[in-house]
């Protein structure tokens, strides 16, 4: 339409080259090198499962399972609360409602790493001593995600059909039959979307993690970063494949 | 809420009859009224069209029986109880509405046990009611079916079983129609009357745009104007003796023209008028006194060309189109533009010639010119 | 009409959570501030503003070209395939900002394919592209990262246009030049500020990648907030880097609401 067709075939083949070189060439390094038995040259030289099988015991076996356990336990705690936000600030009047969103979507933009160090400061004295426990490590992740976890709900209960809770309700539903019957099954899709969102954020999170973690509860980000440091780039290579798989596992399971 | 006047004994004995009532009724969003109405009821088992221009009012008198909106005055009464202080949910109403509103999630069996199942009515009962239901309004056999997998007829026909299914005594539809095509359209509204007939004590007030719905199956019908009751009467009684300018003009063509009051001639029960030189009578009831500002109001079809009728006048003839059952014209009497009508048989000067036309004592009435 | 009453009560626990969770650590934060406000005339706290607000700075405009580039494509010359593109780049926001970073080193590092290939060339000596190790390594990572966030209200925009405008605009004579000035472009622009200004903000709270690429001299404020309290134990100095990264981070945020808002406003009236 824009293009004639000698042009648009010119203007395809530069996107693709130039997508190949952005987003197809990283991956394809990462997961090459997860496989690598070495990589010195252009090209790494052999191929192994090496890496991988390293992974199954010990510090990197612990760090999946509590990155895991940390993403769930903040993502299920971030939709609790996001639930309950827009549930109660739902049908405000417009300037109430916008103000209501500023305050909410407002952890978002916090920097990561000031979260952390908010809660060192806040919560490494009495009365509350948080600092060195896991419970630290899962607050700030459920701060990282609240707001995601929020706006899920909020595009959710915006988008319900038009006069389908009045329906309800004039049928003799109660406010709760009417929230598990109606409200809740349409929402649904929204909080899987939303729960897969906090999830994958969660899972990727070093910042604040880096800034609160106890001994024994590294994540998956901080053990590839540990990993990476250390010159052991094929091991972190595939402890990032661990990463990016589980995160997609989960996100299918989400989606299912 | 101001504490609503106690009512005459003998108007609450009306009440609790009712199938549906507004006595008193006022709604107002911010400082704006969009409805204010004194009285009006329908009897059990009525149906009531309410009607009115985008913006009446009619809606929102709806909604406030249904319980989603609160007056700030008045009481609302549902099958002869005073429900203004119930909720929706304890109000017991059946509703429709234009966009269906089906529960997406659920089957069209779920969503007409829906008000059952909340109610708590065992499973078996409910099973054997949503059958009834579904088989009332032709549905049956589609009870695993979602929603999204019916037409839009067929989901206002389950968007109706459901609302049955609950047995409201009053239902309430609004536009149900409005999103259907023509045809279905017409087809929907045989069957509806032929529901409310096998359903002879539900009471329905049926809101609608479309005069013609409102004409085909409503006992009397409610004409609202800016929140405000404009008329109120079957509609053969509204169109022919409407009782307003507005309703009038609203309810179907309606040709006007401004007149004076001569004499009341009792022996014959003739009210003389004048419209500029030319002399009418009118077959009216006996009032003590008449407005100043009358007009006179003369449907299309009772205007006809060569009638030989009593009351016979001369315009110029503008315009004629030719619809096969007649032909309807467009004169100028007066300095006003006038529709009227001719057989179509009727041989007709050419356009810009005189014509004579006339009108029965009987087919004019007289409304008070409020606009 | 709905009970707000006992509505705005359910948003209570989450706000109380909030407020003694996030906005009283914040407070405690500006208040310890006030101690350690030495560090910000500090040559290093200077130097990570800089390079803070310049990467950001870059990282956006690079990001939003990108992906005005790749909607245009996607949007105007459609072919099989394209949408799958951009899904996989939107899987980029799934994926932790490290691991492009990582990937980077792997492509561009020292020991990477590019100077492999060079040295297998050219003969051995010492890496002949070094550019990773810069800032702009840390941009091109991040434009990487947040294109999609810019891409995909690009691409939503560019689908809701009108194609009989385009068509009634070449018909009228139009060249494909002065359709993408006069009528494509105007309609990108409220999704390009929007995009942009989340870009903007995500970028000056990065982190993962400026540790990860881990270049020499490229400290930015989140950077040097960690290694003031995680290195050095010197919290007050952190409060007071941190203050002056969240005032930037709010400012910017409150900015990018009021696009929105206005974005939401202008789609209705």
């Amino acid at each position: 339409m824009l293009f004639t067709e000698r042009e648009r075939h010119l203007v395809v083949a530069v996107f693709l080259g130039l997508f190949a070189l952005i987003y197809g060439v990283p991956y394809a390094l990462i997961l090459a090198a997860s496989l690598a038995r070495a990589w010195n040259g252009v090209l790494p030289s052999g191929l192994t499962g090496a890496h991988f099988a390293a992974l199954a015991g010990g510090a990197d076996a612990a760090s999946l399972s509590a990155s895991l356990a940390t993403a769930a336990m903040a993502s299920l705690g971030a939709l609790l609360l996001g639930l309950l936000a827009a549930l109660g600030t739902r049908g405000l009047p417009r300037r109430g409602q916008a103000a209501c969103d500023l305050l909410f979507f407002a952890p978002s933009a916090v920097p990561t790493v000031s979260i952390g160090l908010g809660l060192l400061v806040a919560f490494s004295r009495k009365p509350v001593l948080l600092n060195g426990t896991i419970g630290i490590v899962i607050l700030a992740h459920l701060l990282i995600v609240f707001a995601y976890a929020y706006g899920g709900v909020r595009t959710g209960l915006a988008r319900l059909p038009d006069g389908i809770e009045a329906m309800a309700e004039s049928l003799g539903a109660g406010p709760w039959a009417r929230f598990r019957r109606v409200t809740l099954p349409l929402l649904a899709p929204h909080l899987r979307g939303a729960a897969g969102l906090a999830v994958a954020m969660s899972m990727g999170e070093l910042a604040a993690t880096a800034m609160v973690y106890p001994p024994g509860w590294a994540t998956l980000p901080l053990r590839i970063f540990a990993l990476s440091d250390r010159g052991a780039v094929l091991d972190a290579a595939a402890l990032t494949v661990v990463l990016a798989s589980a995160t997609f596992c989960v996100l299918g399971l989400l989606r299912k | 809420m101001d504490h609503p006047l106690p009512l005459a004994a003998s108007e609450a004995a009306v009440l609790t009859a009712c199938g549906a009532g507004l006595i008193d009724v006022a709604v107002a969003f911010g400082s704006t009224v969009t409805l204010d109405i004194p009285h009006l009821v329908a009897a059990r088992g009525e149906i009531l069209a309410l009607i009115g221009p985008s913006g009446s009012g009619k809606t929102t008198a709806l909604r406030a029986v249904a319980g989603f909106v609160r007056p700030q005055r008045g009481r609302i009464f549902a099958a002869g109880r005073d429900v203004t202080a119930l909720p929706p949910r304890a109000r017991g109403i059946g509703m429709v509405v234009q966009s269906y509103a089906l529960f997406p999630h659920l089957s069209v069996g779920d969503n007409v046990a829906f008000g059952l199942a909340v109610r708590g009515v065992p499973r078996a009962e409910r099973r054997q009611r949503v059958r009834e239901c579904l088989d009332l309004i032709g549905m049956g056999g589609f009870e695993t079916r979602l929603p999204r997998t019916l037409s839009g007829g067929q989901q206002q026909r389950v968007a109706i079983a459901r609302a049955l299914a609950i047995r409201p005594p009053l239902l309430l539809l609004d536009e149900p129609l409005s999103a259907l095509d023509a045809q279905i359209r017409a087809q929907m509204v045989d069957e509806i009357g032929r529901l409310h007939a096998r359903l002879p004590d539900t009471t329905i007030l049926y809101v609608t745009h479309d005069q013609a719905e409102a004409m085909t199956l409503a006992h009397r019908i409610a004409i609202l104007n800016r929140g405000r009751l404009a008329g109120l009467g079957s509609g053969r009684a509204l169109y022919e003796r409407p009782p307003s300018r507005f309703v009038a003009e609203f309810l179907g063509r309606a040709n006007l023209l401004p007149i004076r009051c001569l004499g009341w001639d009792g022996a014959r029960g003739r009210l003389a008028v004048a419209c500029g030189e030319t002399r009418f009578e009118l077959a009216t009831p006996a009032l003590a006194s008449w407005p100043a500002r009358m007009l006179l109001c003369l449907r299309p079809h009772h205007l006809v060309a060569d009638g030989g009728a009593p009351n016979r006048f001369e315009a110029t003839l503008r315009r004629v189109h030719w619809l096969g059952a007649q032909q309807t014209l467009a004169v100028e009497f007066a300095g006003t533009l006038l529709a009227a009508t001719a057989s179509a048989s009727a041989l007709l000067p050419p356009e810009g010639a005189r014509i004579a036309l006339g009108f029965a004592a009987e087919d004019a009435s007289l409304v008070a010119d409020d606009a | 009409m709905r009970k707000r009453g006992a509505g705005l009560g359910l948003a209570g626990p989450p706000a109380l959570v909030l407020g003694l969770t996030l906005a009283y650590p914040l407070a405690l934060i500006l208040g310890t501030a006030r101690r350690g406000a030495g560090v910000l005339a500090s040559g290093a706290f200077l130097a990570a503003l800089l390079h803070t607000v310049a990467i950001a700075l870059a990282a956006t405009a690079g990001a939003m070209s990108l992906a005005l580039v790749f909607a245009l494509v996607l949007a105007f010359a459609p072919f099989p395939g394209g949408r799958a593109c951009a899904r996989v780049a939107e899987t980029t926001i799934a994926l932790p900002s490290f691991l492009i970073a990582l990937a980077l080193t792997f492509a561009y590092g020292s020991a990477g394919v590019v100077n492999g290939a060079l040295a297998a060339l050219f003969g051995p000596g010492g890496p002949r592209v070094d550019f990773l190790y810069s800032a702009w390594g840390v941009i091109l990572a991040e434009i990487t990262i947040y294109m999609p966030f810019v891409l995909r209200p690009l691409l939503a925009t560019f689908d809701a246009i009108d194609r009989a405008q385009i068509e009634i605009a070449a018909g009228l004579g139009a060249g494909a030049g002065v359709i993408l000035r006069r009528v494509i472009l105007p309609a990108a622009v409220p999704a390009l500020l929007a995009g942009g200004s989340l870009c903007l903000l995500l970028t000056l709270n990065e982190f993962g990648v400026v540790l990860f690429i881990g270049a020499k001299g490229v400290i930015t404020l989140p950077v040097l907030v960690y290694d003031k309290a995680i290195q050095e134990f010197d919290y007050p100095a952190a409060c007071a880097i941190a203050s002056v990264n969240i005032g930037l981070a709010l400012a910017l945020f409150a900015t990018y609401r009021l696009l929105l808002g206005r974005l939401a406003h202008d789609a209705v009236h």
